[in-house]
């Protein structure tokens, strides 16, 4: 009887105290969430319907924006140039690149395979400026680019490339890419190391050349992390535009424009907030969509994992 | 004249002799971007020392305190801003400085207020004197809502320096240069005469101009007699054939004629400024302003002379023969915001500002030109002969881009048509169907497609 | 005969194995070039006035570091815009480290109703792109008044930022048995003083890496700079530097690379110093 009575007592005075201390706890944080995260997403939706520019008035014009974006004489351009810099960046860099790079620096020491994947990580840590600047260095168009120069070294004196000019979207591509190549390097080349050494010997031992190994015993092992890299970085690629921005702005004539970058064009140079909000609805809509699909599919593993030091960008 | 203004500021003040020296604080914002325009800003300061003796030797309580800042940034991000600004309730504001263009857009969204009633008040103290043509770019729906505060032309910049190496002589050069004014030479000359110099070696190119959106190229509108307005319905116009017209010119420029780099748009515009005026020279004409060539002594320490032996001048030709060329002229203007508390106390601030010994050092310092008759007499400005030759031979042909708006983003449009023109990604044709349809969808009602 | 065969096995495998190495380390090499050789351009032509192939130094100077000493023309202070940089970083920095701390504590400790759906919230949160909502949240800033000021964007990047530091912190709290704060609150100390003399403690690891990624990221912040600052005074080296690439590209290289070296020495510091931590622990937001 009386382990009841103090059980109840303490009972009681947990939760009074325990609300308060959760309120501190996690009352800051959740604040700026509603602020940064859940009010923008409603804003987006009802600015979406208006027409605001310049003048921030709350002018509701319905779905007149969706219809306009339908027509827009760009939008054809827009949705191209997303569609080949998100296929191409995803197949070839971050997830081709990335499988690559892990298996090469696996097949080797461990000490040179940490020293190539190190230089891998260099760009990922580099502010966004500066990494801009060395790309355009590198396909600059007077003979001291990197390109140029190589091609004077080869050709001797060859008139300069414009190849920024030329080829823009190749170079969003490689600029992107091998950022994001590293992403997808850390997670396979953890996965790699974890198969176990018995599971390569034994293929080793039955006469399996490296090719063999990779097809059939590497491969098959990293399908999950596979996935989760595409399903991630789809979304990522879908929603960036930084490095677009600083390197070629949508340029030249809207040939690197992709769907992100129109957005922040038309809503920060032409001050079309309600055109701006609902270009960026569809991708609110794609973000939102994508991550509850991507949390169904993993979710089961996140959970599970007991999180330590989490592998992860 | 004095005396009239002392009686005007006791009958003003009266009342408000009683207390203790009473200080109004007026905020006001200029810009350049350029350095040597900071006297929009000094201007402001000096006339409130002006006002001050005067209120003084009338014996008010008042005094005025003008808190002046200068833009030396870019256009984008003052405007920017100073849209904010407009927005914030508590941050004061009453005079800001801007070109006239965005007197539309400022006007209709309610940020700067119509000022003719104090205009008219002060009328014959000296608002009087400044050019009537200036007077209408200040104006919005017939409502006057700024002072000018300065006008520029823009003149077709030739280095003189490469054409005597190709041959010509002193003479021969004034004389073509007339010739571009009159229409005796047409802008198809224009581009042969780039040919040529390119040519024979003294430049890599015949034409350049400004490498980012502005208003210039609205110049080869007028040269092709294409309108971009409709004054009685008040509306921009897109005038379908004539654009194409300027397209095609624009687009020949650099695929066709190659007097013109395709990758021009999108340059610095440090090169710009390097490319043509500095020492080297690689470029036969810059399509700029007047402003230049107080920015390039600046830049690369000419003196007057050695800058007057490198250089001259003529207007943007036109297309046709006959018909003489033509200049843009972009006045910067200063407006009063309307949630200024003292519009009147303002108005009569930019009076002061327009003294024309004030506005003559202005205009000199930083390349611009008179905005009033007894400035031209003003010794400083008489004396500089580039100022007087560039008023006489631009200032009669001058006209300036509609007060409207949306001229801004009809700006925007046109210019990313021209982009693509010269990159040789856009064909005239298809410029003009992009231009068209972009215009339509975004300014719908507000503009006129013909 | 078993050990002839087994004896040359081993012999061709050991020599194969070398040719291997060989070739993928050379494929590596190539593949990796243009980082290597970009930064490497970064570095040198820093320090020198004429390179041969754009990339050879010939001639060193160190004329290019004059900007830390007189202003570049048209462009403001660099200690000034250094300082605003600093101080991103570090409010970042402070509040991502106060909020993770304990909202970590909270959910990896507490039970209430609607963990689970907070935990996934974070999920979804952390994968979703919080670019995508730019226009709406210059919008709510302009509301708050914090257009135009650093702390709209220190708040900004810390709110973007804290349910992934949360779900890492968590996890640090996670691995910390619970007999600890049985001991503690045994000993007669109430639950929020075993936090702070316990708990906080422990996770060190935890917040050392937090602090240091929150700091580089607000150090590199750049998108949200370049839309919401719009005052010279209050840019920060980032926007800085996308000013002075586009006046001088194409005309001085050397200031353009001395400046960004400049800019990049918290991240090498941490690069040369911190970089085992570095492929395996990785907090940084959604980049590329």
């Amino acid at each position: 009887m009386g382990l009841k009575k103090s059980k109840d007592k303490t009972k009681a005075k947990h939760s009074k105290k325990t609300i308060i201390s959760l309120l501190l706890f996690l009352g800051p944080g959740v604040i700026l969430a509603l602020i940064f995260f859940l009010a923008p997403v409603i804003l987006t939706i009802a600015l979406s319907l208006t027409d605001m520019d310049y003048r921030f008035n709350w002018d509701f014009v319905g779905f007149q924006n969706f219809i306009d974006i339908a027509h827009d004489f760009l939008i054809g351009m827009v949705i191209k140039n997303t569609l080949v810099y998100v296929g191409f960046t995803l197949a070839f860099f971050n997830i081709g690149l990335a499988l690559l790079l892990s298996l090469l620096t696996t097949s080797i020491s461990e000490r040179s395979g940490t020293f190539f994947r190190l230089i891998w990580m260099l760009p990922r840590l580099t502010p966004s400026v500066v990494y801009g600047l060395l790309w355009l260095w590198i396909f600059d168009s007077t003979r001291f680019g990197l390109l140029n120069s190589v091609r004077e070294m080869l050709f001797g004196n060859v008139e300069p490339l414009d190849f920024l000019s030329q080829h823009p979207m190749v170079v969003i591509i490689l600029a992107n890419g091998f950022v994001g190549a590293s992403f997808g390097m850390i997670l396979f080349t953890s996965a790699i190391k974890s198969i176990p050494r018995d599971y390569l010997y034994a293929a080793s031992v039955d006469g399996a050349g490296w090719f063999f190994k990779v097809r059939k015993v590497i491969l098959p092992l990293l399908k999950w992390q596979i996935l989760f890299t595409t399903a991630y970085q789809t979304l990522s690629l879908l929603t960036s535009f930084e490095y677009i921005l600083i390197i070629t702005d949508g340029g030249p004539v809207f040939s690197t424009e992709v769907w992100a970058l129109y957005t922040y064009h038309n809503a920060f140079e032409n001050f079309r907030f309600g055109f701006g909000a609902s270009l960026s609805l569809i991708l609110v809509i794609i973000g939102l969509v994508a991550s509850l699909i991507y949390l169904k599919i993993f979710k089961f593993k996140e959970m599970i994992q007991e999180p330590r030091i989490e592998v992860d960008a | 004249m004095k005396r009239a203004l002392i009686f005007v500021l006791l009958s003003l003040f009266a009342l408000s002799s009683l207390f203790a020296v009473q200080t109004i604080k007026l905020v006001a914002w200029a810009v350049g971007p350029d350095d040597p325009s900071i006297n929009r800003k000094v201007n402001l300061e000096k006339a409130a020392e002006m006002l001050n003796t005067v209120l003084e030797a009338a014996g008010a309580d008042i005094r005025v305190e003008v808190e002046a800042y200068f833009d030396s940034t870019d256009w984008s991000s003052y405007k920017q801003r100073a849209l904010i600004a407009f927005q914030t309730k508590d941050q004061q504001l009453d005079i800001i400085t801007s070109g006239h263009d965005d007197l539309g857009m400022w006007a209709k969204a309610g940020y700067v207020r119509p000022i003719d009633e104090y205009i008219q008040k002060y009328w014959d103290l000296g608002f009087n004197d400044i050019f009537p043509a200036l007077w209408e770019s200040t104006k919005f729906g017939g409502k006057i809502y700024a002072v000018p505060q300065d006008t520029e032309a823009r003149p077709l910049w030739v280095r003189k320096d490469k054409l005597k190496e190709m041959g010509y002589t002193e003479e021969e050069i004034a004389d073509m240069m007339n010739k571009f004014a009159t229409g005796e030479y047409t802008l198809y000359d224009l581009v042969k005469l780039g040919q040529e110099a390119q040519n024979a070696g003294v430049v890599k190119w015949g034409l350049w101009h400004r490498p980012k959106m502005g208003v210039d190229y609205f110049q080869l509108f007028k040269s092709f007699e294409v309108p971009i307005y409709d004054p009685e319905a008040g509306k921009l116009v897109f005038d379908q054939e004539g654009a194409k017209k300027v397209f095609q010119f624009i687009y020949d420029l650099t695929n066709t004629y190659k007097v013109t780099p395709k990758n021009l748009i999108g340059t610095e515009w440090n090169n710009v400024h390097k490319s043509f005026a500095g020492p080297e020279g690689e470029v036969l004409a810059l399509m700029g302003g007047t402003w230049n060539r107080a920015e390039w002594i600046n830049m690369f320490g000419y003196s007057d002379e050695e800058i007057d032996n490198m250089l001259t001048f003529t207007l943007t030709p036109s297309a046709y023969k006959g018909v003489p060329g033509n200049t843009l002229s972009h006045p910067v203007v200063y407006m009063v915001t309307s949630k200024s508390k003292y519009p009147e106390l303002a108005t009569l601030l930019l009076l002061f500002a327009s003294d024309p010994y004030l506005n003559a050092k202005h205009a000199v310092e930083s390349g611009h030109l008179a905005i009033r008759n007894e400035e031209l007499s003003v010794p400083l400005y008489a004396a500089d002969a580039f100022a007087k030759k560039a008023a006489a031979m631009l200032l009669p042909q001058a006209s300036f881009v509609p007060n409207n708006d949306r001229f801004n983003e009809y700006n925007r449009i046109i210019f990313d048509a021209m982009t693509g023109l010269e990159s040789g990604k856009m064909t005239p044709d298809f410029a003009v169907k992009f231009a068209a349809q972009r215009l339509k969808q975004q300014l719908k009602d507000n503009v006129i497609i013909k | 005969m078993m050990e002839s065969r087994e004896f040359k096995l081993s012999f061709f495998q050991k020599h194969g194995e070398k040719i291997k190495n060989t070739i993928v380390i050379i494929i590596l090499l190539v593949i990796s070039l243009p980082i290597i050789l970009s930064y490497l351009w970064l570095v040198l032509n820093s320090f020198a006035s004429e390179m041969k192939y754009g990339i050879i130094p010939t001639k060193f100077t160190l004329e290019h570091w004059r900007f830390l000493i007189e202003s570049v023309k048209g462009y403001p202070n660099i200690w000034q815009v250094t300082l605003n940089t600093f101080i991103v970083a570090i409010m970042v920095m402070l509040l991502e480290l106060f909020i993770t701390s304990f909202a970590g504590y909270a959910l990896s400790r507490y039970k209430f109703r609607g963990r689970k759906t907070m935990l996934l919230t974070i999920l979804v949160l952390h994968s979703f792109p919080s670019v995508s909502l730019l226009v709406a949240v210059y919008y709510v800033l302009r509301t708050l008044n914090l257009i135009n000021s650093l702390w709209g964007i220190i708040l900004l990047k810390v709110a973007l930022e804290i349910p992934w530091g949360a779900w890492i912190m968590k996890g640090f709290y996670d691995q910390l048995p619970w007999e600890i704060e049985w001991a503690g609150t045994v000993d007669g100390y109430s639950r929020i003083q075993v936090f702070f003399k316990v708990m906080l403690p422990l996770v060190r690891p935890g917040m050392a890496v937090t602090a240091i990624f929150g700091f580089l990221s607000g150090w590199s912040e750049f998108i949200f700079i370049n839309t919401f600052i719009l005052n010279q005074q209050t840019w920060t080296l980032s926007r800085y530097i996308k000013g002075v690439i586009g006046d001088f590209r194409f005309v001085d290289y050397g200031l353009l690379t001395s400046i960004s070296l400049f800019y990049m020495i918290p991240t090498l510091v941490f690069y040369f110093f911190a970089n085992k931590y570095l492929l395996q622990v990785n907090i940084t937001g959604t980049k590329g």
